[in-house]
């Protein structure tokens, strides 16, 4: 099991429902992942701008952590954790 | 409008000042290897194996969090990283993720105070409850831990571990009986029934030189110490010996003070812990201008001057000094206080005294100009400079809001570290 970094910008499929961003499918690299688990979600904030982040599983065992820019509105795959 | 009714109006729209209330009932809530949960929650690979967070083994820094599989290990927070990847090679090292871990911290307090109207976040992955009001409402002080325990674990993926005690000491004591994920409920009635047996070193501020006092008294356990005449604690201990027995006993109740009711314009301060001592001065300069910095920006934010500063040093031996100078004037000005802490840090510390382990630095006597400031007033021929600050600081503090606080530093701290080797050059 290893960490990567990635920082990729990648495109986004998501849900805003009731004040709430839930990420469903995202294509990187010209693969799409359809995200099958959201494991944990939590907030940051870098001066003004404020991050939603996501850590989801799709229908492999690897982590992937994505990112929300509300600024810029812009989706980032931050980093994979390859677990197989 | 008749005068009851306004009185009843106001005193139900315009919120009085509240003084912390004492408790009989408290419950402590103390979630499990904080860190660590948070990072296996987020990666379920990650569970039923050793996991440290802090960083990579090898790398200068310490273990922030182990897990219970790692702590198998020897392994425990404020340990170094080289020696955590010694004891555990096969361990997975996780970097520290403290804004992550501060979100969900605010999620759980959130959560507890649906629960009680009266909540003190202790540190970020611990707060003490009022309970004394409330907790019949659940069914008695068992169900209602059950109940903030389950909430926690399904809402957040992460859990908690509740001890509820007559006290603050006793409340937390429970909490780690019955680590991770449990409760212990102490009987009021008889709480040394539960806490009798356990050694003295379990009560929260019993360190190795209290132990060695009451070792020597031939008390090894907090029955023996609830036991000993009140005479005697008195004679080898002082107050906190007669304190430390009627608290253990369950004879002396605890305020509870929400984060938004403290006291917090007494002081504003930060403090550092290094990830190596440190026997450098510029390097522990350039520390102490980042703290004053981070200060006094919340003194600006909050609007607060002070006339007091406070510099704390920590040394590798754990000798802990602190050093304070009362200001003719009172002032946020960061240069102002650093050269006060500057001079302070001189008064205490030279390089021949050793290696320094932590260093902090407050600001007290605050005051917001306008109040009352104890027959002080701010000092008219500076004001033009002053003017100056204050322009300067507010638009580093426009800009930091903007693009986050690393955007500007001081570069006087950056020359010192540069002096100190830390960093190999200065981009002016």
């Amino acid at each position: 099991m290893h960490y990567e970094e990635i920082g990729d910008k990648v495109e986004m499929i998501a849900l805003f429902r009731e004040g709430r961003l839930q990420p469903l499918k995202f294509r990187w690299r010209d693969r799409v992942y359809r995200i099958e688990r959201v494991n944990g979600e939590w907030v940051t904030d870098e001066g003004r701008t404020r991050h939603d982040h996501f850590s989801v599983m799709t229908s492999g065992p690897d982590v992937y952590e994505v990112m929300y820019n509300r600024d810029s509105r812009v989706w980032t795959l931050s980093r994979v954790c390859l677990v197989g | 409008m008749r005068p009851e009714l306004r009185q009843r109006l106001q005193d139900e729209v315009v919120p009085r000042e509240r003084k912390p209330q004492k408790t009989k009932l408290v419950a402590h809530a103390d979630m499990d290897a904080f860190f660590a949960s948070v990072e296996e929650r987020d990666n379920p690979a990650l569970r039923g194996k050793p996991v440290i967070v802090g960083g990579q083994p090898g790398t200068r820094g310490v273990v922030t969090t182990a897990n219970y599989e790692a702590r198998k290990y020897g392994i425990h927070a404020g340990m170094s990283l080289t020696k955590a990847g010694l004891l555990c090679p096969n361990g997975i090292y996780v970097r520290t993720h403290g804004g992550k871990y501060s979100w969900v911290s605010i999620q759980v307090m959130a959560i507890f105070r649906k629960y009680s109207p009266s909540v003190e976040p202790a540190s970020i992955d611990e707060a003490y409850l009022d309970i004394a009001s409330c907790a019949d409402r659940w069914g008695g002080p068992g169900r209602y831990a059950e109940t903030i325990r389950r909430e926690v674990r399904q809402t957040l993926g992460v859990t908690v571990s509740i001890g509820v005690g007559p006290n603050k000491i006793t409340a937390k004591i429970a909490s780690g009986l019955n680590k991770p994920d449990g409760q212990t409920i102490l009987p009021l009635d008889n709480v040394l029934s539960v806490l009798g047996p356990l050694s003295v070193r379990e009560i929260p501020g019993v360190g190795a030189s209290t132990e060695e006092v009451l070792s020597d008294m031939g008390i090894h356990t907090i029955r023996e110490l609830a036991d000993c005449p009140v005479r005697v604690m008195q004679n080898r201990l002082g107050k906190y010996g007669e304190a430390l027995r009627r608290i253990i006993r369950g004879e002396i109740e605890s305020e509870i003070t929400p984060l938004e009711e403290r006291v917090d314009d007494k002081s504003m301060g930060h403090e550092h812990t290094f990830h190596e001592d440190v026997q450098n001065r510029d390097t522990l300069l350039a520390r102490l201008l980042q703290l004053v910095d981070k200060a006094t920006r919340r003194m600006r934010r909050d609007k607060y001057v002070g006339t007091l500063v406070i510099l704390k040093l920590r040394s590798s031996q754990f000798r802990t000094r602190t050093h304070q100078r009362q200001l003719h004037h009172p002032t946020s000005d960061p240069f102002t206080i650093f050269r006060v802490g500057q001079s302070l840090l001189d008064e205490i510390w030279r390089e021949e005294d050793g290696s320094v382990r932590l260093i902090g630095v407050s600001v007290g006597h605050l005051f917001r100009p306008g109040e009352e400031c104890q027959g002080l007033q701010e000092d008219m021929f500076e004001t033009p400079k002053a003017e100056r600050l204050n322009g300067l600081f507010s638009a580093v503090d426009r800009l930091r809001d903007i693009y986050g606080e690393h955007v500007l530093e001081f570069a006087g701290g950056m020359e010192m570290l540069r002096r100190a080797g830390s960093i190999e050059s200065v981009k002016h």
